[in-house]
């Protein structure tokens, strides 16, 4: 049974490994200019671009009816300019996007969606505490981000990212997620294993 | 067979179910294509619409990766069955995820085509946007769905329509053997008369008529049409049979013509014949004073006879006189008329009778002292002597026949002598009666009772007697009683007398020098004979050369004739030469002709050329004497 398990799975690894590998040919001097990227933060950086689609916020989150959906990364950034490159050129509605990047919790200001960086690690339930109240999703990829109260958080099966939701967070920051997204995600309800 | 040789009524019948069919045919094809269009609007517009959901249901799947969820989503599509293939590009237009689950890339168009949907090759199929916000677009979903829907429904419509049609043509097929009739009827009835006129000639038939319209205004035309054949077609057959009765009279009146003509022969030639007994007779009578009473009864016997004869010729000729004598009406004796018609007839009613076995009773009964009617003795003669022979005729097992005469005073009865009198001639028999039809028509000419020995002219002749008399005639019959016919003759307002006999006439007061010209010898002797004596100096000569040699020789001489007596039938040189000849060389002296056609020449005013007297033969003494007293 194992034998026929790992013999299931290989074409998913393949496609993983293929995509990657053709997202690497696709931009190559990307690659040799920069320090290279995993395709696991790649699809990371997709999919933080991805949350702002399937998001609602509420009124008051934005200064003006064009303000800019900001995704900030908290920390070390892992994804370096690719996150950039994402969101470049894009709209969701009429509101552009933008990338800014935080030293400290303190920086944090005027954002959307939020990527807490590993390298944060020690910080994560100071942070959590601090943004508390704030029309803003928390995003990170530490063991039990959605346990200690981040709103979705990235883990790894078997080669694919897989998204967990602490919906009670979300809602009480006041953020509307969608059920396309919810259907695709592990609900974490907080406090639970 | 032709279309145009079928009978009207399978005509009227294909026209409409063709008509039917034809216009159902088109319907059901308009909707049929109406049907073929919505439907293939219908299932862009589902299809647009499964789509849009398909995608709106992947956006997730392809935002997060998930391609179990992506394979699970299009496998929900099982359920509508006319989905064949569907499959999800990602962002970059690789297939991700591709329904049913065990098909290959290979199956899908790579990379995905612009969106929207199109029909190919008995399919539907198209692309449809994946995207969660307006402009940001994850993927692109394929779909392809089969036309069996379609399909389905043409067969079903074709089967339909089928039915439809074959329906509706069996409905109009009935109705349409029920309601042709309307126009069909009319015709045939017209066509069956248009046979029954032609094959049987009968055209007092008249086709039916079954409305007013154009069809009901034909048959009456039609029916006009034959209403005026029909009239014509009698005209004609009148026509036709008035053409015939006129060419029976014609033919009857050319028979007529040519007896006439014959018996104009004959009779002149008897009048030749007994012009000299006559003469003789006549001389012997009135110079010889010395005959024996025996000779004298046989003379006067032989005399009557001969008259007897020239009266009978004289009636023979009454047939053929084409024209009507100009009439000189002179006072008539009616009794005296009867007795001798009675003495004329005697040999008819009398002998021949009895050489049939049959006893006929001649009675007369005539009134004294009746005066003188004026008229035309010789024709109230004939017209009695008809009435006797028809008379006799009617009894041909015998009988009586009466002739009574009597005076009618005019209105008798009141005591006036207002209206004219007449004189009444009733010929009256015990025969065989006419019917009302034969006493209406009898009076007609060439009606006949008696068959082949009628000439259907008797009693024509009669009326036309009566008629030139102011005369009435009056017919009492009953059949099988017997038969009266009562002639009224007019009295004049003014009573007129009777001629009286000259006795023999004026004798000549002086001597004349005659030349006699004829061609028998036999009358050229006795007539000179007799007109010697009378002291005239008489020269003979034997036909006209001869005379007219005669004439100019004495005119040479100093002793010309004072007076010519020729005959007029004379071969050669005939009377009227010689009358002219003598007329040319001597205008002023007189020239008789003397002829067996006289009496009916002078009676029709025929005097010829140069001839200033006409004489008949046989010559009578006192005609002879009273021409020759007048030179």
């Amino acid at each position: 049974m194992a034998f026929l398990k790992t013999m299931g799975r290989r074409p998913s690894w393949l496609a993983a490994w293929c995509a990657i590998a053709i997202s690497l040919a696709m931009s190559p001097e990307e690659a040799l200019a920069q320090t290279p990227i995993s395709a696991e933060n790649q699809v990371k950086a997709v999919f933080l671009f991805n949350f702002a689609q399937f998001l609602a916020w509420p009124q008051g989150a934005f200064p003006r009816g064009q303000s800019p959906i900001v995704i900030g990364v908290l920390g070390e950034d892992p994804f370096g300019s690719y996150l950039d490159r994402v969101v470049q050129g894009e709209k969701i509605g009429d509101r552009r996007l933008v990338v800014r990047r935080y030293a400290h919790v303190e920086d944090v200001a005027d954002c959307h969606i939020l990527f807490i960086s590993r390298s944060e690690a020690g910080l994560l339930d100071k942070i959590i505490e601090r943004m508390k109240g704030r029309s803003l999703l928390t995003v990170g990829d530490l063991d039990g981000f959605t346990r200690k109260g981040g709103m979705v958080g990235f883990s790894t099966e078997n080669g694919k990212i897989r998204l967990k939701i602490n919906v009670e967070a979300a809602k009480a920051a006041d953020l509307t997620i969608s059920s396309r997204l919810l259907a695709h995600a592990t609900i974490e309800p907080q406090g639970g294993n | 067979m032709r279309f145009q040789d079928k009978p009207i009524r399978l005509k009227l019948t294909a026209i409409i179910l063709g008509t039917c069919a034809v216009v159902l045919l088109l319907t059901c094809t308009a909707f049929l294509a109406y049907d073929v269009f919505t439907f293939r609007k219908a299932a862009v517009q589902q299809l647009s619409t499964l789509g849009k959901i398909v995608a709106a249901n992947s956006t997730g799947v392809l935002a997060f990766d998930n391609q179990d969820d992506a394979t699970q989503i299009l496998a929900a599509l099982k359920a509508e069955h006319h989905i064949v293939a569907a499959c999800l590009y990602d962002r970059q237009g690789r297939v991700f995820a591709r329904y049913p689950a065990d098909s290959t890339d290979a199956s899908f168009p790579a990379p995905p085509e612009a969106d929207g949907y199109h029909f190919e090759a008995g399919h539907l199929a198209g692309f449809a946007p994946v995207q969660q916000v307006e402009g940001q677009r994850l993927g692109t979903l394929y779909l392809k769905s089969d036309m069996v829907a379609l399909y389905d429904r043409l067969r079903l419509y074709g089967g339909i329509m089928i039915l439809v049609i074959a329906g509706s043509s069996l409905v109009a097929y009935t109705l349409s053997r029920k309601l042709q009739q309307q126009i069909s009827r009319p015709i045939l009835a017209l066509a069956d008369t248009a046979k029954a006129v032609s094959e049987r000639r009968d055209y007092s038939v008249r086709a039916r008529k079954f409305g007013d319209d154009e069809l009901g205004l034909l048959t009456e035309a039609f029916n006009h049409m034959l209403g005026q054949i029909e009239e014509q077609n009698l005209a004609l057959q009148q026509a036709y049979d008035d053409l015939r009765q006129s060419q029976l009279t014609i033919t009857q009146q050319e028979r007529l013509r040519a007896l006439g003509q014959m018996a104009s022969g004959i009779a002149h030639d008897i009048n030749n014949a007994i012009s000299p007994a006559s003469l003789y007779a006549e001389s012997l009578l009135e110079r010889e004073p010395n005959l024996s009473d025996r000779t004298r009864s046989y003379l006067t016997t032989i005399q009557r006879a001969l008259d007897d004869v020239a009266q009978t010729v004289r009636r023979l000729r009454e047939f053929y006189r084409k024209r009507e004598p100009q009439l000189s009406l002179m006072p008539v004796d009616v009794n005296q008329s009867v007795e001798q018609v009675v003495e004329l007839t005697r040999a008819h009613w009398s002998y021949t009778a009895l050489q049939h076995g049959v006893i006929i009773q001649m009675k007369t009964d005539l009134a004294p002292a009746l005066g003188a009617v004026l008229g035309v003795e010789s024709e109230i003669r004939e017209a009695l002597t008809n009435l006797i022979l028809n008379a006799v005729d009617a009894m041909p097992k015998g009988g009586t026949l009466a002739i009574r005469t009597c005076l009618i005073q005019g209105n008798d009865a009141v005591g006036k002598s207002a209206g004219p009198s007449f004189v009444s001639v009733e010929v009256s028999d015990t025969g065989i009666g006419m019917d009302e039809e034969t006493k209406r028509r009898c009076m007609e000419p060439f009606f006949t009772t008696k068959g082949e020995i009628g000439t259907g002219l008797g009693l024509a002749m009669v009326y036309g007697t009566v008629r030139r008399h102011d005369a009435k005639i009056e017919i009492d019959s009953t059949p099988g009683v017997g038969t009266t016919m009562r002639l009224l003759f007019p009295l004049p307002a003014n009573p007129v007398d009777f001629p009286v006999d000259a006795g023999s006439g004026p004798r000549a007061s002086r001597s004349l020098r005659v030349l006699l010209v004829d061609d028998d010898i036999v009358l050229l002797n006795s007539l000179a004979e007799a007109l010697a004596e009378d002291g005239h100096e008489v020269e003979k000569a034997n036909g006209g050369q001869e005379g007219i040699e005669a004439f100019l020789a004495a005119q040479r001489s100093d002793r010309p004739f004072s007076v010519v007596i020729t005959d007029l039938g004379m071969p050669h040189v005939d009377g009227r030469r010689v009358a002219s000849m003598v007329k040319s060389a001597s205008p002023g002296t007189p020239v008789f002709l003397l002829t067996g056609w006289g009496q009916g020449m002078a009676a029709e005013g025929e005097a010829p050329m140069h001839v200033d007297r006409v004489l008949t033969k046989p010559p009578k003494l006192r005609e002879l004497r009273e021409a020759l007293a007048s030179v």
